[in-house]
């Protein structure tokens, strides 16, 4: 075919001006025929004379072939191949005409071996592959690398000078047997004997890239095909179906995200890579990847494994919005030339078996198989309805709107976080009010349970009342201490009888007084207490019960009474009242007492004393021989307010009288427990 | 043959046993549970699948059958009507096929039917066709019943078996059956054929599509 060494010698020319460095020597100068003039590019590197002659044998030659290429094609094609090849051949007619494009080769036998050893030197993807060759497989020897390269010459000399006779399908096969025939030769032959089988893998793979890639330039979308045709015919097809979306093939890539978009992009950038690829398995990988995507794409949006059911539509989707170049061209390729037991298997057989099938029913598309009706379709493919989606515009329309609709599903995206960012704030605060409550209800209920108010309430009470005692006493102390003394000794053994809770009252409040009066002043009160029950001396071992006695005997009339025994137990009273420890301690607590002591000083008394009032109504006689309480009460009342720190008067008066009516009742009481 | 995807085949000459590699086609109309029944094979029992888990369309499996490997390369095909056109290129080349319907529904059954009537038609004629009647757990909601799907399976030479992904019923059995059925020693010779017809179906479809777009 006359095409053929066209576009070759268009492409060797097309590497001259490309490379010029590399290629152009002394002997490349001169004239092709070897006439010794110096040739010229324009005229495919022969001098002028040769080149007319050559294009003159060149011409009979096309007309001869031609001829015999429409007899063949008529033979195996349909009539519309037969069109196409008319076509075809009208082309070619016309571009005869052009001198540029005028064949090179003067004699067919001998000169085309020698161009195309000149061509396979020229390729530069040859050469790169020559170096990997050997950096990847020169440690095998010597041998190998003779025997691979011995084979590949054979191949590409072989496919090469049967080019133009035989139609493409026939070289396809040609090729698939030399892809068996190296491969039993790396099997059995002993040159590569000490080849490991991943290795002896490899290398077949190697050999194919390798003559793929040599004669790539023939052997992809051949003139004598019309590959070119389909390519442009189904380039115009899927420019058509550009409003299809996702929603008509019924697949579920959602539109708005932006990461299935990445990975969409991705996809298609992977398909349309293919065409830059040049070996068979390097396109094949391309297919390969840009379905993987896919597959990511689908389980990005679906999530769980990924069926034929949607992956198919997905991949025809990927395929309707890449709209590679010269799609049918490389599927045909691939198919003629790729190892058939890898497309035939494996991930990569599978894969592209999807494609082609997705590139099968985009050429076949209907309303029936979009589930439209027929008109719908019609006024789509015809342009009168247009479909505007984010996802088109994105695909198809122009980068502003691109962008335009990355930022506004960037902007959705932002409003969604604001709101969810307002959910959470609100949340937040809903729980900080939650934690305020709860925390609010704690401190209550501990605070109820604490007893930290009562406890500071009830100690000086307690206090006080012991304090008004023992006031009341030393009034009468004062007064009747000539007497007291007498009973000095019996005291201070009483004070063991007592409680400490007492003595250690007493204590306080002489501190209290700031009076250096000692225990010694204290003691006539004590005496006092006592003096109504037992002159005789066997009665200091029963006033001791009897005190006892009294005061549970009084717990039972009186609340107030029954603190006292309960105050002894409690741990700040412990102390013994007549060790000096016991004694500081108990003074240190003494300054809390005043200032409380004032107001409930009286009323527990008050009822003390009406007790005890009663009970010295009742024997009065017994009491007779106590002094009167109403002499030393004003004069000791006076004394009081002489120190000035006890403000109340009633206090003073009922105290004095509480405290020797107390101590007569309980005495008496003593007495007639006694009894 | 170079083969990429060719570690199953490469101790072909060692002592080991013998490793064969099937192609194995799934149709069936979507929705019968296709994947699932593959992913219950392929994940369910074995656990030496290594390769990419990504995708339930294209799997394979090794079983191992007396003294023979047989590792199966599972194509799962897009079920819907619409589709239905591009099967051959699916069971091009293929030794064995599943066909799957779904006992609850009939309408199933008959597309199985067609299925099976094209698969004798235009596949390999020496392809090992089984017929698997999926979701078995749903048997109270039958519609299609076991005898009648026997004796249609009887009739026409296929392999019949009820099965059910969600309780694997019946699922390795039916891959082992086909495995027990498949020519263990044609093998290479299968595949050269399955190529010789996949280029030349390739030349029709294309010459077909071609023709459709001019018209």
């Amino acid at each position: 075919m006359p095409i053929f060494a066209l576009q070759r010698s268009y492409k060797y020319m097309m590497y001259a001006t490309k490379q010029p460095s590399l290629r152009i020597n002394q002997a490349d100068l001169k004239c092709k025929n070897g006439c010794g003039y110096y040739g010229n590019a324009d005229w495919d590197g022969y001098c002028s004379k040769c080149y007319r002659n050559h294009m003159d044998q060149e011409r009979q030659r096309k007309a001869r072939q031609s001829h015999h290429s429409d007899q063949t094609k008529i033979s195996g094609f349909s009539k519309f191949e037969e069109k196409k090849r008319q076509q075809t051949d009208k082309k070619n007619k016309y571009l005869k005409s052009l001198p540029v494009f005028r064949k090179t080769s003067s004699v067919k036998d001998s000169g085309r071996p020698e161009r195309h050893l000149d061509l396979r030197q020229a390729n530069p993807d040859a050469d790169k592959l020559m170096a990997e060759f050997i950096s990847l497989y020169g440690v095998w020897g010597d041998m190998v690398r003779r025997d691979f390269f011995k084979c590949v010459q054979s191949f590409t000399t072989k496919i090469y000078s049967e080019l133009d006779n035989k139609p493409i399908e026939d070289i396809a096969e040609m090729a698939q047997k030399y892809y068996n025939l190296y491969s039993n030769r790396v099997n059995s032959t002993e040159t590569y004997q000490e080849v490991t089988t991943d290795v002896r893998d490899e290398l077949l793979d190697f050999f194919e890239k390798y003559v793929m890639v040599s004669l790539y330039s023939w052997l992809f979308c051949p003139p004598s095909t019309n590959d070119e045709e389909k390519d442009l015919i189904i380039q115009e097809r899927i420019r058509k179906l550009s409003w299809v979306n996702a929603h008509h093939l019924d697949c579920c890539i959602s539109e708005t995200s932006i990461e299935v978009r990445d990975l969409v992009y991705t996809a298609i950038t992977h398909l349309l890579g293919m065409d830059s690829m040049k070996a068979p398995q390097e396109k094949l990988a391309c297919v390969v990847n840009c379905c993987q995507s896919v597959v990511k794409v689908l389980q990005h949006c679906q999530g769980g494994p990924v069926s034929a059911d949607e992956f198919l539509p997905a991949l025809i989707f990927i395929v309707l919005k890449a709209n590679p170049a010269r799609l049918k061209s490389n599927i045909l390729y691939v198919t003629r030339f790729c190892n058939d037991s890898r497309l035939m298997q494996g991930e990569a057989g599978y894969y592209f078996t999807n494609l082609c099938c997705a590139v099968s029913f985009i050429e076949n598309l209907t309303a029936e198989s979009l589930n439209m009706p027929q008109q719908e379709f019609e006024a789509y493919m015809n342009g009168e309805i247009t479909s505007v989606s984010a996802w088109e515009s994105a695909l198809v329309a122009c980068e502003g709107m691109h962008q335009l609709c990355e930022h506004l599903s960037l902007l959705k995206d932002l409003s969604q976080r604001t709101t969810t960012v307002q959910d959470e704030t609100q949340k937040l605060t809903q729980d900080i009010l939650k934690f305020k409550d709860e925390i609010n209800e704690k401190v209550i209920s501990v605070l109820e349970k604490t007893p930290l108010i009562i406890k500071p309430r009830k100690t000086p009470e307690d206090l006080k009342i012991e304090a008004s005692q023992i006031a009341a006493i030393k009034i009468e102390v004062e007064e009747t201490q000539p007497q007291t003394n007498f009973y000095l000794q019996n005291l201070q053994i009483g004070q063991n009888n007592l409680g400490e809770n007492k003595t250690k009252l007493q204590l306080d409040i002489t501190s209290c007084m700031d009076k250096q009066q000692s225990l010694e002043f204290l003691s006539p009160a004590f005496e006092s207490l006592e003096g109504a029950t037992p002159d005789d001396q066997n009665s200091l071992s029963l006033s001791k019960i009897n005190y006892d006695i009294d005061f549970s005997d009084l717990s039972g009339e009186n609340s107030v009474a029954e603190l006292t025994p309960e105050k002894r137990k409690s741990p700040s009273f412990t102390p013994d009242p007549f060790s000096p420890v016991g004694s500081s301690c108990t003074i240190t607590q003494v300054p809390l007492v005043p200032s409380q002591v004032e107001s409930d000083f009286v009323l527990p008394f008050v009822e003390g004393e009406k007790a005890g009032e009663e009970t010295l109504l009742e024997k009065e006689d017994e009491a007779a021989n106590l002094p009167s309480p109403i002499k030393p009460m004003t004069s000791q009342y006076s004394g009081f307010s002489k120190q000035g720190w006890q403000i109340p008067s009633i206090p003073c008066i009922t105290g004095d009288l509480a405290s020797s009516n107390a101590s007569q009742s309980n005495s008496q009481a003593s007495t007639s427990h006694d009894n | 043959m170079a083969n990429r995807t060719g570690t199953a085949q490469r101790p072909n000459g060692s002592t080991q046993g013998k490793i064969c590699q099937f192609k194995l086609v799934l149709l069936g109309e979507s929705a019968v549970g296709k994947s699932s029944l593959v992913l219950r094979f392929v994940k369910g029992q074995f656990h030496e699948y290594q390769e990419s888990t990504i995708g339930a369309a294209f799997l394979t499996q090794t079983v191992c059958l007396d003294d023979t490997t047989v590792k199966f390369e599972i194509w799962d095909t897009a079920g819907q009507e619409r589709y239905h056109s591009l099967a051959p290129m699916y069971y091009r080349g293929a030794q064995a096929a599943i066909v799957v319907y779904d006992i609850t529904n009939q309408d199933t059954f008959g597309r199985a039917k067609t299925w099976v009537k094209e698969l004798q038609r235009q596949a390999s004629p020496t392809i090992v066709i089984a017929l698997a009647g999926n979701k078995q757990d749903l048997a109270n909601k039958r519609m299609v019943e076991f005898e009648e799907a026997q004796t249609y399976a009887d009739e026409n030479g296929l392999l019949f078996m009820e099965t059910s992904a969600k309780t694997a019923m019946n699922v390795n059995d039916i891959f082992l059956a086909i495995a027990k059925k498949l020519p263990k020693n044609e093998q290479a010779t299968a595949q050269g054929g399955s190529g010789q017809g996949r280029r030349l179906a390739e030349g029709d479809t294309g010459a077909k599509a071609a023709g459709n777009c001019c018209k």
